[in-house]
């Protein structure tokens, strides 16, 4: 993906957000969500699909996508008085808070997932060529690993940011950025190996 | 880039291309947004009151300091033990700056006591005999 395309995927647009059906002001909205209840409700709307959906992507059809999606709405409206514009998108911002909310859910779960690996992988003598098998089997590696490499390899992958609106995400280096990718990747490499 | 690499880009991009379920708007977390709104708002305003008031608590005492100093002791309501250095001991009311016996008579008044030529905002506290007896 270009930049170009990046950076329209992290703005928000009524082409993105069909359903607006107008274009927002999007930091008007944030200082007004800061003190007006209505315009709080609406940024969840704006941001729900989004959200939602990169939630979805790293938990899997799980039933606790929703107590993940819901508390980190809850969690912005916390921590969204104390929010401050740094030029970074203020979706950017969302998605640090979904991330964190997600690792501490896959914190939780990889010991399960390390079991669900290996049992699949004791019960395949050799490669399936089923790629919804194969998807799932990536999807259980994920969750195998240390969150800090998962919530990196899914914002690259699965979210398509580049390494410097990953490093916005997160609030680290571009470098930190390049090398938990390059260390999620070898780790993801040798779990799928047959 | 390796074969592997290439695999694992392919099943990112299967899994990125799943389709996902369909996201409506919940309504009941909508509810739970208000709430936490309103409850939150409660927080900032609970705690923007008490800053405020250490704040103009710290301004009187700033005020009184700078316009003179401290002079009488006020505001005390209740009993103080004055021990002699025989061991003889009193207890007496205090009201305000004033020193009442155990019949209601001013026996005397508080006092802060500075260095000379100081402000006095700070010293020892000393008790004076009543200018009324």
């Amino acid at each position: 993906m270009d930049t170009e395309s990046q950076m329209v995927a992290m703005t928000l647009t009524a082409e993105q957000e069909p359903e607006l059906g107008r274009p927002v002001d999007e930091r008007v909205l944030i200082d007004r969500a800061k003190t007006d209840p209505i315009a709080l409700a609406e940024l969840y709307r704006l941001h729900n699909q989004a959200i939602s959906a990169h939630v979805t992507r790293r938990v899997g059809s799980h039933a606790d996508v929703d107590d993940l999606v819901a508390e980190t709405f809850l969690t912005m409206v916390r921590y969204l008085p104390r929010f401050k514009w740094t030029g970074a998108p203020f979706r950017a911002w969302l998605y640090r808070l979904a991330t964190n909310q997600v690792n501490r859910w896959a914190n939780r779960k990889r010991r399960w997932a390390v079991e669900q690996l290996r049992n699949d992988t004791a019960g395949q003598s050799e490669p399936s060529g089923s790629g919804g098998h194969d998807v799932e089997r990536l999807r259980l590696a994920m969750l195998t690993l240390a969150p800090r490499y998962q919530s990196v390899l899914s914002l690259h992958y699965m979210e398509e940011m580049s390494v410097a609106e990953i490093a916005q995400v997160l609030g680290c280096r571009n470098g930190t950025v390049k090398s938990r990718l390059s260390r999620g990747r070898d780790a993801l490499r040798r779990l799928l190996e047959p | 880039m390796s074969n592997q690499s290439d695999r694992l880009d392919d099943l990112f991009s299967e899994l990125r291309a799943e389709p996902l379920r369909p996201v409506s708007i919940d309504v009941t977390l909508e509810d739970r947004i208000m709430k936490e709104f309103s409850s939150v708002r409660r927080a900032r305003q609970r705690r923007g009151r008490v800053a405020a008031g250490i704040a103009a608590m710290a301004l009187v005492i700033g005020v009184a300091g700078a316009a003179g100093g401290f002079e009488v002791v006020k505001g005390c309501f209740g009993d103080v033990e004055l021990v002699a250095p025989n061991g003889e001991s009193s207890t007496l009311k205090v009201q305000g700056n004033e020193l009442f016996d155990e019949q209601g008579n001013a026996v005397g008044e508080l006092s802060i006591t500075a260095e000379e030529g100081e402000q006095p905002t700070k010293g020892r506290i000393t008790v004076e005999p009543s200018k009324r007896n």
